[in-house]
């Protein structure tokens, strides 16, 4: 769990703050994605985090404990770190710099070894392929499952996220972002993830955290930002599409309803999206789909009203 | 065929010479790394002080080998110490600037890594910034050294011995096939540093160690 209150930064006496203020609260568990326009103070509300920038005023509690005066450095070893350019070292093997944290902790070598093995398969790489080789021969997706390896390393219960996919092409970006969310339901972290991506948020982040000119605009559940929008700005940074991406989060199953046409017709599976649902009926011109289980087994009809009312 | 008859009666002096040749370039070559290394490494991290550092001693680099040996005598005299302090001064440059530049090289993403990681500063430096500033540094040296084995040729000037006798004294005599024993030898020993170092920079710091 993390929490801040009333975190504030100021760069110059003078000018606005570069993050105003900003309280909130990161369940134990969850992965919450900061998000907004660039220069919205998103970054530095995560550097704060794990002090690699100062916080003017204010407090940061990582579970439970109030971190701000700690010793930054102790600190940092207890929270995993993963930026952009993803920061493997070129002159160490994927090995040694999955090790950097533990090393730092003064684990032993047959402990350093046997938790790199286990999350180098964590993250779904061969262990005896990837521990030896240099970041420059692995792909950049490989690199960044190392990278997210070592941030996981010594096991911290905080992982902060630096735009961890932006450097990454789109399509490797969101298999990328499919492995990370079962890795994540896997290791059970408290996550904060920065990113400009709203789709990435949405995807990522049981919470969105949307900031505007260094100030917390809203803080809530993906769902509810985009069916509630706090202000107009909220609306205009979720774009007209909105609706359309929250349906893309809701699935069919809760909708079934034991109508339907007796036959044919479009189908779906079961944990398909409402927005595939949507978009399947507009492509067949229909108002009404069928959903089957992975077995092709009837399932329930979904009809167009139930996605409109959703 | 006459050096070789040369060679063949003045072996011995030929063998001091070279010795003492050797002897002042290791000695400069070695107070000049440890010189600077460590100062390229003081100053790296502060942006201000590196930058007048660095030009300050690309200016100091334009003033010719036998300039800095002359500006030398008034104030420590004639004989081998004053042609190291000399040769440390020629060989200190490729050093520094090529260090100052590799440390402060390294890519920001990765120290900046480095301490969200929990690395203190002094292990970000040892473990990150100088492992990967270490090529830059290797070539450096490499330089420097090539400069100072050519550079302890005009050491004779302010009687410092070395191979650069025989030229000196070659030049003096009309003597060429001295002048040639002084001046093959100090070629060979620059071109075969050359390729050793080239090797050996190949070797440690080739594909596989970078990106």
């Amino acid at each position: 769990m993390i929490t801040l209150d009333g975190l504030t930064k100021r760069y110059s006496q003078s000018g606005p703050p570069a993050v105003d203020a900003v309280s909130m609260e990161v369940p134990e568990g969850a992965t919450v994605a900061l998000i907004g326009p660039s220069g919205c103070g998103k970054t530095t509300t995560l550097r704060m985090i794990n002090r690699l920038i100062e916080p003017t005023s204010g407090r940061i509690f990582v579970e439970g404990e109030d971190v701000t005066a700690v010793d930054p450095v102790l600190l940092r070893r207890r929270i995993g770190y993963v930026i952009q350019q993803v920061g493997l070292f070129p002159h160490m093997t994927a090995e040694q710099n999955i090790a950097v944290v533990p090393k730092l902790l003064g684990w032993s070598g047959a402990k350093i070894l046997a938790r790199t093995d286990e999350l180098l398969d964590l993250v779904g790489l061969d262990a005896a392929v990837t521990r030896p080789s240099f970041p420059w021969q692995l792909s950049g997706g490989q690199r960044q499952r190392v990278g997210v390896a070592r941030a996981l390393a010594a096991d911290p219960p905080v992982l902060l996220m630096d735009e961890p996919f932006g450097a990454i092409d789109p399509v490797a970006r969101l298999r990328l972002q499919d492995e990370f969310r079962l890795i994540l339901s896997k290791v059970k972290k408290t996550v904060v993830l920065v990113t400009h991506d709203l789709d990435e948020a949405i995807k990522l982040g049981d919470r969105l955290a949307i900031m505007r000119a260094g100030r917390l605009v809203q803080y809530d559940t993906p769902d509810q930002i985009l069916s509630h929008p706090a202000d107009a700005f909220v609306a205009e940074f979720i774009g007209a599409d909105g609706p359309l991406k929250r349906l893309g989060l809701l699935k069919v199953d809760a909708l079934l309803s034991p109508e339907g046409l007796a036959d044919g017709g479009p189908r779906l599976v079961l944990g398909a999206s409402l927005r595939e649902a949507l978009a399947l009926m507009v492509a067949s011109d229909v108002e009404t789909v069928a959903v089957e289980d992975g077995a092709g087994r009837l399932q329930g009809y979904v009809h167009r009203k139930a996605i409109f009312a959703a | 065929m006459a050096l070789i008859l040369w060679f063949s009666e003045h072996w011995g002096e030929f063998l001091t010479a070279l010795s003492e040749h050797l002897i002042l370039c290791g000695i400069a070559m070695t107070a000049a790394i440890l010189i600077g290394l460590p100062v390229s490494i003081l100053i790296a991290g502060r942006e201000r002080l590196s930058l007048v550092v660095v030009n300050g001693i690309s200016a100091l680099r334009t003033v010719p080998s036998l300039a800095i040996l002359a500006i030398m005598m008034p104030f420590l005299g004639i004989g081998r110490w004053p042609c190291v302090v000399a040769l440390v001064i020629l060989a200190l440059p490729p050093i520094v600037i090529n260090s100052v530049a590799g440390l402060r090289g390294v890519d920001p993403d990765l120290l900046d890594a480095a301490a969200g990681m929990g690395m203190r500063r002094r292990q970000i430096l040892w473990r990150v910034q100088a492992p990967l500033a270490a090529s830059a540094m290797f070539a450096g040296v490499r330089t420097s050294l090539i400069q100072v084995l050519a550079g302890a040729a005009l050491a004779p000037f302010i009687g410092g011995g070395g191979l650069g006798d025989f030229i000196t004294t070659g030049i003096g005599l009309r003597d060429t096939t001295r002048l040639l024993a002084g001046a093959i030898p100090i070629a060979l020993l620059a071109l075969f540093s050359e390729v050793a170092m080239g090797l050996a920079e190949k070797t440690f710091f080739g594909a596989g160690s970078r990106r």
